[in-house]
């Protein structure tokens, strides 16, 4: 859905047309779960946050200013919510998500049922796959979230830095020593004389 | 490799992740791809941390449960806002209606100018005639120099208006 489309549902929601919001909620559903996931660690953790998050993003859309960063409002309000959970959780202080435990939750790589693999991404096999993930779920929480919006969501940058609500360099600098411990972690499946 | 290569080979090394995601000065990076040509070990790694990106763009995120019908049902209806809000929602809620009634008051609007009636020119000289009287009422010239004609000054004694 390109963001002229995208608006143009938002400003239907707005006023109050169920069927815009539902189709915004479609376009988003997948990447709040997954991006709740990576938050709170857990798969029910991640199902109530995300209903949580489109219940008040339903609630507060007449007041979002600008309709073009729907995206970036909608995974702030699951950032807070993720928080909340692991406040309530008391494991640690919601605001400090950059000590969040290594393999806190259930791994990436357990997915659902009826998952329809992507034609260009099933270029990778299953085992590929779930080293990918396993070597993501080993990450800690600050590496695991820009990872998985920008390689997984498919977000950029300046939406990234919207989201976590850091400077743009921090979430490049983020990246960049993530995809270093990755490239360690996945040396049979990076390196040229290993493949 | 000579020490002096390793020692450049470790500090571009510590680089190439930021290399890799396009971060780093214009310059900085010119020196770095400068290097690259000319060491096969750090190309390689380079590549390594490309096919790392690669492999994360190919692994596809989970996918989520379907949550509308738990969603749906907490969805409260909109209200209309009060005061100039209210006239916003309307429009942003009736577009469609908004336009049709738009274009039908801009038709409306063309037919009544098109049609209305042309005024006559015996009203248009009454009109004139009693705007005169007015502007020479107590000064004959008055009206004159209103209307940029004065190029005479008034004759004395005819300036006083006749009851």
């Amino acid at each position: 859905m390109d963001k002229v489309a995208e608006c143009e549902l938002v400003q239907r929601a707005k006023v109050g047309d169920v069927p815009a919001f539902e189709a915004l909620y479609r376009q988003y559903n997948d990447r709040i779960y997954n991006f709740a996931k990576q938050v709170t660690g857990s798969a029910e953790d991640a199902c109530d946050v995300a209903q949580e998050t489109f219940i008040r993003a339903w609630d507060s859309l007449p007041r979002l200013r600008s309709d073009g960063t729907f995206g970036v409002w909608l995974h702030r309000i699951a950032l807070n919510l993720s928080s909340d959970v692991l406040k309530k959780r008391g494991r640690q202080h919601a605001a400090d998500l950059d000590g969040l435990q290594d393999g806190l939750g259930e791994p990436c790589h357990a997915r659902l049922e009826g998952n329809a693999p992507n034609p260009e991404r099933a270029v990778i096999s299953t085992e590929v796959q779930d080293a990918v993930c396993r070597a993501v779920d080993s990450l800690s929480a600050d590496h695991r979230l820009v990872v998985t919006m920008h390689h997984m969501e498919g977000m950029d940058i300046e939406s990234i830095a919207g989201v976590l609500g850091v400077p743009r360099g921090t979430v490049m600098s983020r990246l960049s020593r993530a995809r270093e411990i990755l490239r360690r972690k996945l040396v049979p499946y990076v390196e040229e004389d290993q493949r | 490799m000579s020490t002096r290569q390793d020692s450049e080979c470790e500090r571009i090394w510590e680089l190439l992740p930021d290399f890799a995601v396009g971060r780093g000065s214009a310059r900085a990076r010119a020196s770095i791809q400068c290097h690259l040509d000319s060491c096969p070990a750090c190309a390689r790694e380079v590549r390594a941390l490309e096919r790392t990106s690669e492999l994360l763009n190919r692994t596809p995120a989970e996918p989520a449960p379907d949550l509308w019908d738990a969603i749906r049902p907490n969805l409260a209806t909109r209200k209309a806002p009060a005061g100039a809000g209210r006239l916003r929602w309307w429009f942003a809620r009736h577009r469609l209606q908004s336009a049709i009634a738009g274009m039908a008051a801009a038709i409306a609007i063309a037919a009544l100018l098109v049609t209305s009636p042309q005024t006559p020119p015996e009203v248009e000289a009454q009109t004139y005639f009693s705007g005169h009287a007015a502007m020479s009422w107590r000064e004959p010239f008055a009206d004159k120099a209103g209307l940029g004609l004065a190029g005479f000054a008034p004759v004395e004694g005819q300036t006083e208006h006749v009851e």
